[in-house]
This record gives C-alpha cells, sequence and structure tokens, in this order.
C-alpha cells in the first residue's frame, strides 16, 4: 500500500545485521527470546527462529546454512495495513511494528499477509504476538535478548541513521548484503551481510 | 494446555506458587471492555517499560563448561539468565540450554521431596519421606553392606558442582572407588595422550587458541553443534578471521559445513590420517626444528618409525586422497607455529583412541605451537591461597576398576577412576562383590553402553542404589532412596576458581529459595555422613566458604567480586613461548615426550597398544549388512539432562536416523521412512521407531543419532520416550591404555519399523 | 406469473426445526473443547496456515448469502421475472446464511468467551481504510440490517421499500462479497490468491450457488413442476456459471504454469499430480463441483427440477471444496524459505472445527425454519 502511505522520515533507523558465516545454529536466541518474553510454551509461538536449510553445491557436497529469521521491521509491513483495529502499528520515531494487545482481535489476518512468518498467535494473551527489536529493553538502555546471547556474535543491532553505529559501519565494510524478499517491496530492515576482516 | 506444553507462568499456576507469584505470572486477563480510551491514546506505551529485577550472581550448571550468569529475580521469580560479561567462560553470552536454565528449575517434574523406594526397582513407587527417615534408611541398609564386604562394596558415581561433598563423605566412609565419568566416558583417552605427550591434561576448559589460529585441524570436535559457548565464540571468532579449517569427521557436523577441508574419513582412522599428516611432515622438513630441538624427546625414533606412514598408505586407511593429505601438511606447516591440531573431547570411539590422540599431540609439538597465540596456550592457576581443607586418609582397599599400580590400566588416574569398571566389577562380583552406588548427578542407564555390558543385570546385583540429583532420570527410577538436590539457581556452592588463560573466581548463590523440600548437595551428604558419625568431615558449608573468601582476598578483589559476579588474575601470560620464556613440562624426560619411554616396560608385556610411538591398527569394521553406529551431540541439549526440558525439547525432541543415500539405496529405504534400529550384537530392538534422514553428510557404512534421547522415565512427563537411546547400540569395548569406554564400535541393523 | 397461490403448503414441521436446532448444538462439543483447552489446543490451524475450516465455513456461508441475495435482488431490480419466484424464502436464507457465517467467524476469533470481537466495534473509528477487513466489516455492519429489513418489508407486503431495499442489498451484495475475496487478493505474498480472477471467481461462483439454492429449495417445496419456466431459466443461469467457472478455472491452471514464478508454480504443484490439494481439485472441485451438475443440467434440457437441484446440491458441494482447496492452497507453502526448497505445511480439519462448521450450517438452517414457523412465507399472486 505504498501509494496511501506517506513515508515518514524516522528519527532512528533501528535495524539488526546479522553476519551470516557466524552463525552456528545453536538457538540461543530463539531461547532467550522465549525465556524474556514469557512466549507460551509451544513449538509454534516464537519471535525469532534459526532455519537449518540443507543443500549441495555444485559438486554435489552437502552444505548447511544457518538462516536467524526475526521480524523484518518492514518500512512498507503488509501486516500493518491489514489490520482492521489499528492494533499492528509502525512507530514513528524508529520504524519498530508492534502489536498492541489490548486492540486485537484474532483475526489472523496479519500473520497471513506476513511474507517472513513473523508472527504467531498467543492464546495465553489473546492477541497476535511478534519480535518488539525488543523495544522494552532498548528503551532501557540494553541490546535486545537475543543479540546480548548470541553465541557467534552474529546478531548485531543498532541505528543506521547514527553513522558512527556498529550496523553502520558493518554494511559499510560489508563485502554483500542480503535482505530477504526484496523483491516483494517490504523495505525489510534485517541485513544480511558477508565481512571480509 | 496440555501438561505437555507448560510455561513457566502455566507451571506456577500448577505448583500453586504463592500468591505474589499468582499475581506476577497473571498479568490480568485481558479484556475488550477494560482498556481505555486513555490507553489508546497510548498506544505501545506498555513496550517502554522494562523491569531488569534484582540481579544475582551465578555459574550455569546446564551443562559443565559453568558459563557465568547473571540471574534477574522479580517478584521471587526468576526471569531471565544472561551471561556474565566478564566471565571468561562466555563473555556474556549463553547458549540454548544456558538460557533454558530456568525451565529446568521451575519443573513441576523434578523430585520435589526426599524418597524411598516401594514399588519393584524401576517401577517409579516412591513415598515421600522426612530428610531424617532417609538418612537412617541410608544407614540401615549400607551399614550391615559395609560390615559384611567392607567399605569398598560402596561405589561412587558423580559428575557437577557439587562432586567434593559425594567424594568426601565416600572416603570417609573408607571406599576408594570414587568415579567421574568424564574420564572412562568423555576425555579419559584423550587427557592420558597429552600428559604422555606434554605433562599435562588438555583439561575440561581446553586450551586451543583458535580465536588466534590460522590453520585448525579439528578431528571430530564439533565446537559448533557440542556447544561450550567460549569455544564456540572462539572457533567462530577464528573462521571469521580467516582461519583455514581442516575438518575431519565422518559425519558432516554443524562444525564441518565451516570447513576450508571437510574429509570424510573412514570412521576408526584418524590416527593413519595424522600419521600421515607427521610422515609428510617429517619427510618435507617441515617440523618447527626450534621447538623440536629445544623441547621435545624421541625426534629420531619418530622419523624412523613414521617412514612405513606414507601418504599413500594413509590415503588407503582412511578414504582420503593422498594429495589431499599432502597439501593440508604443507599448508599446516607454512602457518605453524599458530596453528592447532584438535582432538575430540569425547574420545571414547574405537580402543585406539590414547594412542590416536598422541600422534595428534605429536602432529602440535612438531609445530612448536605450546605456548603460542593461535597454538596451545598456557593455563594458569588462580593466584590466591584457599586454605587446605582436611581429607580422611586415601583408603587401603584395591579398587574394583583395575585402576591403579599392578592392576590392568595402571595409567588410569584413581582420582577419576573408572565408570566402566565399576559397572564391569558390579556385574561379575569380580574383583569383589560391589553392593552399593552412590549416584550424584550421574545417569549410567543413558550415558554408556547398557546392551552390551547389561547394566541392568548388574543393577540386579546391588543391595542398594543412592542418588542424589535434582531431577529423576532412567538410573535415578532404579534407586532405593532418593535425596533431592536444590538446583544451581536455588542453592549456594563453594567459590569457583578456574585455572585457565585469564583465572579467575566465580560465585554462585541462590537467586530464590528451594520451590520445593530440596537441600544442596554439601548438606544431603553432611546428613547422611552424621548417621555414621562421620559429620565433622564436613566443616564449612559452601556458603560459608563463600563467605570466608572476604578473609582470602584483598578489600577490593572483593569488591570486584561482588559487584561483578567473577574476579579476573589478568596478570599472567599464557603464550611463554611466544614470549620468549623458557618451557617446563612436567614430563618424566622434563620435554615434549614425542617418543614416551615410560610406556617401553608394558609395551614389551602387553604390546603394541602400549607402544612408545603409535602404531597403527585397523579398527573393527561391520559386517555385511550392519552399519557402524556413531553418536554425537546436538546444540540444543546436554547431555541426557535436559530433554525434559519443554524449551529445549521445542528445538529438538527426536533423534532421525542419518544414513548415506548409497546405504539407503542398497536397503531399499527412503527419507522418511520409519525404521528401527537392532543391536547386531544382543539383538536388542529399539522400542522406538524413528524417521530415516537420507543424507549424504553421513558416511557411507554407518549409522548416526543425536545422544541423549529415549529416556524411559515416566516421571518425564515431556522427554518420556522421545527419540531413541543409543546406549543399547553402542560396544562396550575400552582402550587398552587408558581404560576408557570406546562407544563406536557397536554395530547395528537398520529395519523398517 | 406462474406462482399459484390455489396451490396450499402446510407449514414445515416443528421436526424441521428440532433438526436444524440438533445440527446446531452439534457445535457445543467445539465450544466446549475452547472453553476447556482454548483455541490453539482444539483447532487444527497453526501458525503457518492460520486460516482453516473456520474462515472457509464463514466465506462459503457469506457467499451462499451473497449468491441469493444477488439473485432475489434481479428479480426485484431488473425484473428478471423467472427469477422472481419463492423472493421472501431466498431473502430469508441470504438473512439466515450471514448470520450462520457471523456465528461461525465470531469462534474463529479472539477470546470468544471474553467477546473479544467487540474490540472491532471498540476501534471502528480508528478508520483503518487500508484494511480489506475494515472494509468487510463495514460492509457487512450495513448488509445485515438491510437483508433483515429487506425480509420484514417483503413480508409486510411494503413492495417498494422492498424494492429499494433489494436495490440497495444487491449493490451491497455485490461489494461486499468482493471485498471479502479482496481481503485474500489483496495479499501479495500468496500468488494463489495475488490477482484479480481470484475475486471474480467468488463472485460468479457465489451467484452460480443462489441459482442452486434457489433451484433446490423449488424442489423441496414440491412445486417443480408448477414453477417449471423458473426452474428452466434458473438453470441455464446456473449453467452459465459453471460455464464461467470452469473457463476462469482452466485458464487460471494454465496461465501459472507459465512464466518464472517460482513460488508460484510451488503452489500449483498442490493441485496438480500427486499434490495434497489434488484430490480435492480434480474430483471434487472440477468434477463433482463443476462438470457433473453441468452434465446433469445439459442432459435435463434445463427441465428437470430434480436433476437440475440435484445439480445445484452438486455444484454447492464443489464451491465448498473450492473455497477450501484456494484459501488452504494459498498458505500451505513454507514463507520462511528463502533457498527456494519449498516446504509444505499441513493443515488438518479438527473435530472441534468441524463441529463448529456444522453448527454454523445448523445455525443457518434454524434460523431458516424459525422464518418458516413464525413468518408468513407464501407468496401471494403478482
Amino acid at each position: 500500500m505504498s501509494l496511501i502511505h506517506k513515508k515518514t522520515k524516522k528519527q532512528k533507523n533501528l535495524a539488526m545485521v546479522i553476519v551470516g558465516d557466524r552463525c552456528i545454529g545453536c538457538d540461543a536466541c530463539y531461547v532467550s527470546c522465549k525465556t524474556d518474553w514469557d512466549v507460551p510454551a509451544m513449538k509454534e509461538a516464537f519471535r525469532t527462529k534459526v532455519f537449518e536449510v540443507e543443500g549441495e553445491d555444485v559438486h554435489g557436497n552437502p552444505t548447511i546454512g544457518f538462516l536467524p529469521t526475526l521480524c523484518n521491521h518492514c518500512d512498507n509491513a503488509p501486516c500493518v495495513d491489514v489490520c482492521p483495529t489499528g492494533a499492528s502499528f509502525k512507530r514513528d520515531e524508529d520504524g519498530i511494528v508492534l502489536v498492541e494487545p489490548d486492540m486485537c482481535i484474532g483475526c489472523k489476518a496479519c500473520m497471513v499477509a506476513c511474507p517472513y512468518d513473523a508472527r504467531y498467535y498467543n492464546e495465553e494473551e489473546q492477541t497476535v504476538d511478534k519480535c518488539t527489536f525488543c523495544l522494552p529493553r532498548i528503551s532501557n538502555g540494553l541490546d535486545p535478548a537475543c543479540v546480548t546471547t548470541c553465541v557467534g556474535e552474529s546478531r548485531n543491532f543498532g541505528d543506521l541513521n547514527d553513522t558512527d553505529s556498529n550496523v553502520s559501519k558493518m554494511l559499510k565494510d560489508a563485502t554483500s548484503i542480503y535482505k530477504l524478499k526484496e523483491d516483494e517491496g517490504t523495505s525489510p530492515n534485517v541485513y544480511y551481510v558477508t565481512l571480509n576482516y | 494446555m496440555s501438561r505437555h506444553n507448560i510455561s513457566r507462568r502455566g507451571f506456577l499456576k500448577l505448583a500453586g506458587a504463592s500468591s505474589v507469584a499468582i499475581t506476577a505470572g497473571i498479568t490480568g486477563i485481558p479484556s475488550p471492555l477494560k482498556a481505555s480510551a486513555q490507553q489508546e491514546a497510548s498506544r505501545g506505551a506498555r513496550f517502554l517499560k522494562y523491569d531488569r529485577g534484582v540481579e544475582s550472581p551465578n555459574f550455569c550448571e546446564m551443562c559443565f563448561w559453568n558459563c557465568g550468569v547473571n540471574v534477574y529475580t522479580r517478584k521471587g521469580i526468576i526471569h531471565k539468565l544472561e551471561g556474565n560479561k566478564l566471565n571468561p567462560n562466555n563473555r556474556g553470552h549463553l547458549c540454548a540450554k544456558g538460557n533454558a536454565g530456568i525451565q529446568s528449575t521451575y519443573d513441576a517434574d523434578r523430585i520435589q521431596s526426599p524418597l524411598i523406594r516401594t514399588g519393584k526397582r524401576g517401577e517409579g513407587k516412591f513415598k515421600k519421606v522426612s530428610w531424617e527417615e532417609a538418612y537412617k534408611y541410608v544407614y540401615k541398609k549400607l551399614n550391615p553392606l559395609i560390615d559384611e564386604f567392607g567399605p569398598e562394596t560402596l561405589a561412587t558415581f558423580m559428575h557437577g558442582t557439587g562432586e567434593p561433598y559425594p567424594h568426601m563423605l565416600t572416603m570417609a566412609l573408607g571406599s576408594p572407588n570414587i568415579t567421574i565419568p568424564a574420564y572412562s566416558q568423555c576425555m579419559g583417552s584423550r587427557e592420558m595422550a597429552w600428559a604422555l605427550t606434554f605433562g599435562t591434561g588438555v583439561s575440561g576448559h581446553e586450551t586451543f587458541d583458535m580465536a588466534n589460529s590460522k590453520h585448525m585441524i579439528i578431528f571430530g570436535r564439533n565446537f559448533a553443534g557440542a556447544v561450550q559457548v567460549r569455544e564456540a565464540e572462539d572457533f567462530a571468532e577464528g573462521l571469521a578471521r580467516g582461519s583455514r579449517l581442516t575438518y575431519i569427521d565422518p559425519r558432516q557436523s554443524e562444525s564441518a559445513v565451516r570447513a576450508t577441508d571437510w574429509l570424510q574419513i573412514n570412521p576408526g582412522t584418524d590416527m593413519a590420517l595424522a600419521l600421515g599428516f607427521i610422515h609428510v611432515i617429517i619427510r618435507d622438513n617441515l617440523a618447527n626444528m626450534d621447538f623440536v630441538r629445544k623441547y621435545c624427546y624421541g625426534y629420531n625414533e619418530l622419523s624412523e618409525h613414521i617412514k612405513k606412514y606414507t601418504p599413500k598408505w594413509a590415503s588407503e586407511k582412511t578414504g582420503i586422497d593422498a594429495k589431499t593429505i599432502e597439501r593440508i601438511a604443507w599448508e599446516f606447516a607454512k602457518d605453524a607455529p599458530n596453528v592447532v591440531a584438535i582432538p575430540p573431547r569425547r574420545m571414547t570411539r574405537y580402543g585406539n583412541d590414547t594412542q590416536t590422540v598422541r600422534a595428534i599431540a605429536i602432529l602440535n609439538a612438531l609445530m612448536g605451537n605450546w605456548g603460542v597465540p593461535g597454538g596451545i596456550f598456557i593455563r594458569n592457576k588462580v593466584p590466591v591461597d584457599f586454605p587446605k581443607e582436611e581429607h580422611p586418609d586415601a583408603p587401603d582397599a584395591r579398587r574394583a576398576d583395575g585402576v591403579g599400580e599392578g592392576e590392568k590400566f595402571p595409567l588410569a588416574p584413581p582420582s577419576l577412576g573408572r565408570t566402566n569398571g565399576i559397572y564391569e566389577a558390579t556385574l561379575t562380583k569380580k574383583p569383589y562383590p560391589i553392593k552399593a552406588w552412590l549416584l550424584y548427578g550421574t545417569n549410567p542407564l543413558s550415558h554408556s553402553s547398557i546392551g552390551v555390558n547389561s547394566l541392568y543385570k548388574a543393577i540386579d546385583n546391588l543391595e542398594l542404589i543412592i542418588a542424589i540429583d535434582t531431577q529423576f532420570s532412567d538410573t535415578v527410577m532404579y534407586a532405593d532412596v532418593i535425596f533431592p538436590e536444590s538446583t544451581y539457581l536455588e542453592r549456594y556452592d563453594a567459590p569457583y576458581a578456574q585455572k585457565d588463560k585469564t583465572p579467575f573466581i566465580a560465585l554462585r548463590k541462590p537467586a530464590i529459595k528451594p520451590i520445593y523440600d530440596t537441600k544442596g548437595c554439601f548438606e544431603i551428604c553432611k546428613g547422611i555422613a552424621k548417621e555414621f558419625d562421620l559429620d565433622d568431615w564436613f566443616e564449612k558449608s559452601p556458603e560459608e566458604q563463600v563467605e570466608e573468601l572476604s578473609q582470602i582476598l584483598s578489600k577490593e578483589q572483593m569488591e570486584t567480586l561482588e559487584k561483578d559476579g567473577v574476579l579476573l588474575f589478568e596478570d599472567v601470560d599464557p603464550y611463554p613461548n611466544a614470549s620468549g620464556s623458557a618451557l617446563n613440562f612436567s614430563t618424566s624426560t622434563g620435554k615434549v615426550q614425542l617418543y614416551v619411554k615410560d610406556l617401553e616396560e608394558m609395551a614389551k608385556k602387553q604390546g603394541d597398544d602400549f607402544s612408545p610411538l603409535p602404531i597403527y591398527k585397523d579398527p573393527v569394521v561391520p559386517k555385511k549388512g550392519e552399519f557402524r553406529m556413531l553418536f554425537g551431540r546436538t546444540p540444543h541439549h546436554s547431555h541426557a539432562r535436559s530433554q525434559n526440558n519443554w524449551i529445549l525439547l521445542e528445538l529438538q525432541d527426536d533423534t532421525p536416523v542419518w544414513m548415506n543415500p548409497k546405504d539407503a539405496k542398497k536397503m531399499g529405504f527412503k527419507d522418511g521412512d520409519m525404521v528401527s534400529l537392532v543391536n547386531a550384537k544382543t539383538g536388542h530392538k529399539s522400542d522406538h521407531s524413528e524417521r530415516l534422514k537420507v543424507t549424504k553428510r553421513i558416511k557411507e557404512g554407518s549409522v548416526f543419532i543425536h545422544h541423549g534421547f529415549g529416556h524411559t522415565t515416566k516421571a518425564w512427563s515431556r522427554g518420556y520416550e522421545k527419540g531413541t537411546k543409543e546406549n543399547w547400540f553402542i560396544s562396550d569395548d575400552v582402550d587398552p591404555l587408558s581404560g576408557a569406554a570406546a562407544f563406536h564400535n557397536g554395530f547395528v541393523k537398520v529395519v523398517k519399523a | 406469473m406462474s406462482t399459484d397461490a390455489s396451490i396450499i403448503q402446510k407449514k414445515p414441521s416443528s421436526a424441521w426445526l428440532f433438526l436444524s436446532f440438533l445440527i446446531a448444538a452439534v457445535s457445543i462439543y467445539g465450544m466446549y473443547q475452547v472453553f476447556l483447552n482454548g483455541q490453539e489446543a482444539s483447532y487444527g490451524i497453526s501458525r503457518e496456515v492460520p486460516w482453516g475450516i473456520l474462515i472457509i465455513g464463514y466465506s462459503f456461508l457469506v457467499g451462499i448469502s451473497a449468491g441469493t441475495a444477488i439473485i432475489g435482488s434481479l428479480a426485484h431490480v431488473f425484473k428478471v421475472n423467472a427469477f422472481h419466484v419463492m423472493s421472501k424464502r431466498v431473502a430469508l436464507i441470504s438473512l439466515s446464511a450471514l448470520v450462520g457465517a457471523f456465528f461461525i467467524i465470531f469462534w474463529e476469533l479472539a477470546g470468544p468467551y471474553q467477546l473479544q470481537t467487540l474490540r472491532l466495534l471498540k476501534y471502528y473509528t480508528n478508520f483503518e481504510i487500508t484494511s480489506p477487513i475494515w472494509w468487510m466489516v463495514t460492509l457487512y455492519m450495513i448488509e445485515l440490517p438491510l437483508l433483515a429489513i429487506e425480509v420484514y418489508f417483503l413480508v409486510s407486503k411494503k413492495h417498494e421499500s422492498a424494492f429499494f431495499a433489494s436495490l440497495f442489498g444487491l449493490f451491497l451484495g455485490v461489494i461486499a462479497y468482493s471485498t471479502l475475496a479482496f481481503v485474500f487478493a489483496s495479499n501479495a505474498t500468496r500468488p494463489l490468491w495475488h490477482s484479480t480472477s481470484f475475486s471474480l471467481f467468488f463472485i460468479i461462483s457465489a451467484v452460480t450457488a443462489g441459482a442452486a439454492i434457489v433451484l433446490m429449495m423449488i424442489f423441496v417445496s414440491g412445486r417443480g413442476k408448477i414453477l417449471l419456466e423458473n426452474v428452466s431459466a434458473l438453470s441455464k443461469m446456473l449453467f452459465l456459471g459453471l460455464c464461467l467457472m470452469f473457463f476462469v478455472d482452466t485458464w487460471n491452471v494454465f496461465l501459472n504454469t507459465y512464466g518464472a514464478q517460482s513460488e508460484l508454480d510451488a503452489t500449483m504443484k498442490l493441485f496438480i499430480g500427486n499434490g495434497p490439494l489434488a484430490f480435492n481439485f480434480y474430483y471434487l472441485e472440477l468434477g463433482l463441483g463443476i462438470i457433473i451438475p453441468a452434465l446433469l443440467l445439459a442432459i435435463s434440457g434445463f427441465k428437470s427440477p430434480s436433476l437440475s437441484a440435484l445439480a445445484g446440491l452438486f455444484m454447492i458441494i464443489g464451491m465448498f471444496f473450492a473455497r477450501f482447496d484456494n484459501i488452504v492452497g494459498g498458505q500451505l507453502l513454507s514463507r520462511a524459505d528463502i533457498h527456494m526448497n519449498f516446504t509444505l505445511h499441513t493443515y488438518h480439519v479438527s473435530n472441534s472445527e468441524l463441529s463448529i462448521f456444522i453448527g454454523g450450517l445448523g445455525v443457518a438452517l434454524l434460523i431458516f425454519f424459525l422464518g418458516e414457523k413464525f413468518i408468513d412465507l407464501e407468496e401471494e399472486t403478482h
């Protein structure tokens, strides 16, 4: 719905920069996140997850890649567009996409609309729930729970509007930058990079 | 929500915790009419608040790496565990298991009070008893056994931070049979080979300087899969900085995928490969001769010995191209001394394990990487004089596990013992009957071969099984009396001092009061000792030991420790060789022993297995139609301890059987078929069928499953019968030198379920 | 006009009322399960497939409602006299089906026992105009009372008012139902849904279903022979609808097999060969739902009330499976997989979901038979 939405300049452009080959697939992020946010005890309930992608290289040798996924906090978020009550919304100041639990009717339109499978229905709270970029933590001077615990230091978080931030520097130094499903026009804010030291 | 899917909140409701807990747990059931217009105006306001809670220092006990943990508690309920940024074991990070520690504490399946068995062994029927009754029960049962068979009839298995107390209790009672499974079921062969070569073991906190390495040759040590945080960090960091990685494993593990060269070796032939590397290095004059001349003993014997182990020969044995072997040897030597060859951690594999690690140790020695960045760093002791504790005199009785001078395994350390030796002695009643076991945090039925060595039959020979544990396990279910231990989040432990690159002291203080009627291991062992009038040995409680620190440390140090939860001693040099200091090796020659003179006599008597230089012997191989049973760790679980932790079960709750596509084709299987494993020797068939995972990631002729699953204890409402227990299918072979187990010589048939 | 007041029709017995009550009561099982274990434990829907048979049942019943409303309105507004038959009952069916649909969706939405659905009204004034569901809510908030009013006008013989209500109803029926279709079609991440033909297919099948329902009603009323002219016209309408559906379906299949959109390609694999929805698609959606009824109609020469009614029944069943295939099919493809090794999710209808769906049908029937019992629905001669 980019025709209708006016693009506001965000004061902060919060982003996650994931160094792909530093992820070892340990899933510490999954557990840290679930614990901090009381995500219900269900396999389907998670705000972030690491996918193990098995494949083969051109020689037919087996390969595995680890793909950490979370909400991309899209600048053009399909989930926000489809919400009938305004429970799903994007913060003007930093671009974080949130769900206000008191306003959600559980129609799950946002879950269906999300290209990244980033949302789940939290029945305990009777609301759709998702990654908040750990807004409660970052508003209190802490890093997101997944970043704090990341064993391979694959996950990095910061403000891209600040050219001195670690994430800005990483994007500048990156030898390749990849975003998921950019062709869908979502303008995601999670970057997958490779770095050369 | 079903009982099998219990969140912490659900748990608190169920467990009937205090009213504070309940109000904190249910933050108001949402109602459409409750939210006011005001709330609507501040849409998202709730996301700006974060109550971190009260912080308390701890170190992790989910595995035995002991990462530094800060525990955050809100209104008496542990909310979050986070890594302690200053602790060198993890630098602020925690793995999935460490993060899931809370769930293990708030688990309604835990042992909630002392128990005495009422039903048949293993049936799982217990009655709640008071602590006094439980202590008295031990006395009543154990004392007659000691009278009849001597105190050595008690064997103790222990693993965990509370180890000193069962150790003390067993010694005070007069039994020498104290065992720690970390030796014979895990690192024993590696430690012995390292000690024979360098005069010191690798130690549990391994000394490989991966972060600074230029080339790592890793023999199946899965740093990214069997996660121990600092090592996983260093591994990722080293690779990110451009280190080459040669990874040797019949299975493509989580670490192998990062390799520059992944060599899918024939199982059991790692020694041939290491010897091949050594051959090339010596043949082509690639060794670090400065180091060799200065610090090594037996280079000439080695160069003579290694001649026959050509790359071509190694290629035949290992299935790896001879050119590749030569190339990697050259590349490795080129980057010396900032390179490291890393032996496996759980080196209980093919029965040639000690000599295999000897070859790997020699490979390191030839690079001169001892005390060099990117090689092997030196561990330094915590420079603090802790008060010496008084110990009972070592018991006179002969050990039952074949450890000690004049016994079958004279080199094995009596301080660690051989669990497999104790199992055998219990079964055969030789050299004398073992009638009682004391299990502290150990679970033989999930950690050792049970099919071949008839562990269940061995248990039948026992008159008394005492268990101290935080949770039930397959073996605890067989106990006659169970003492529930408080978890690491509920108890004090003695100050934790770690000898390391940067030595440090860490603290553990309880974040909450015990949820159930549980005690620390100290109190439990003291309680038992009191029945025997031996409680004088238990002088200072862990809490008192922590308090006592203020008399040992300086005021500033104490303040730092209280503030940070950890106290570092950074004024040490882990790289003495690089900084030009002389090196000392506490071997009998005072040098790095390429050739181990100490073994000469034994080799004469007992043959090639004891050779002062590693002599290659072919591994036993499966018959046609059989597969070698390989197993290993998953990043999502700790040993066989965490498979009832709901959050970790979400990450993994099964053990697919890995099989090579060629084997699958031969067998007529396809990916996703349900199969069962049958032990080729005993005929035991797994009761649990598993999904077949057809993948090139496993070598032909072998199957692989993850370790730690297939629990048969019904006390585990979530982990019960999830996955297959590999212990039914592994061998009970023994490495003749170290006496440690050799699990990977077990063979299975795979049948359609 | 062939409606004959002289035919004396008996009021349906209370047995029908009781039966529909029993069918509605099936939903008690699902409600009880939800009360006891919650929706998540009771329903087959998941994180990956959040829209299951309740959403399908909702869109199905709303389709029936829209179709009957359109058929009824065509008669009134455009004076298509051939369709002008049993118009009170047709209007009542439209109303009943809509109530049934709302019953089903109520159990799908968050916290039914806490009436969380009311948040929809509470936050209605946020005017989330980018949300198709918001528009759908708006339109159905008008449609439901309008249908009730139309029934009232028809029964109280206020023909002029009924005409205007009907006119408005036609307009709303088309708009509201295509807005419901747009709830799916607007979803850019589901290639199966994201096309105009999706909305088109919804509307065509709804109108066709409207004709099918009226044909079935004529047969059940036993007045087929008398209303043969109407039967013939409606049968032709049904036939035309089936042909259009076949047309859209076929071209869709061809269209989607061309081009290199790997996601769409993977989606289409669901429907062909051994795909999980292939049986539904070939045998139920195409075979039972389109080809067999079209053949039946052709054989009958549009003159057999019984065969036309049977064709109508098959078409309705086929339409249900068409909705099922479309809505579930759009969700089965894994979204997290960027490496294009598309893994498939599964969706199995749970007993609780099924009971609420059946109960929803029962509620619709119950409303209808209550109307039959307490309102005079007999048509007068024009």
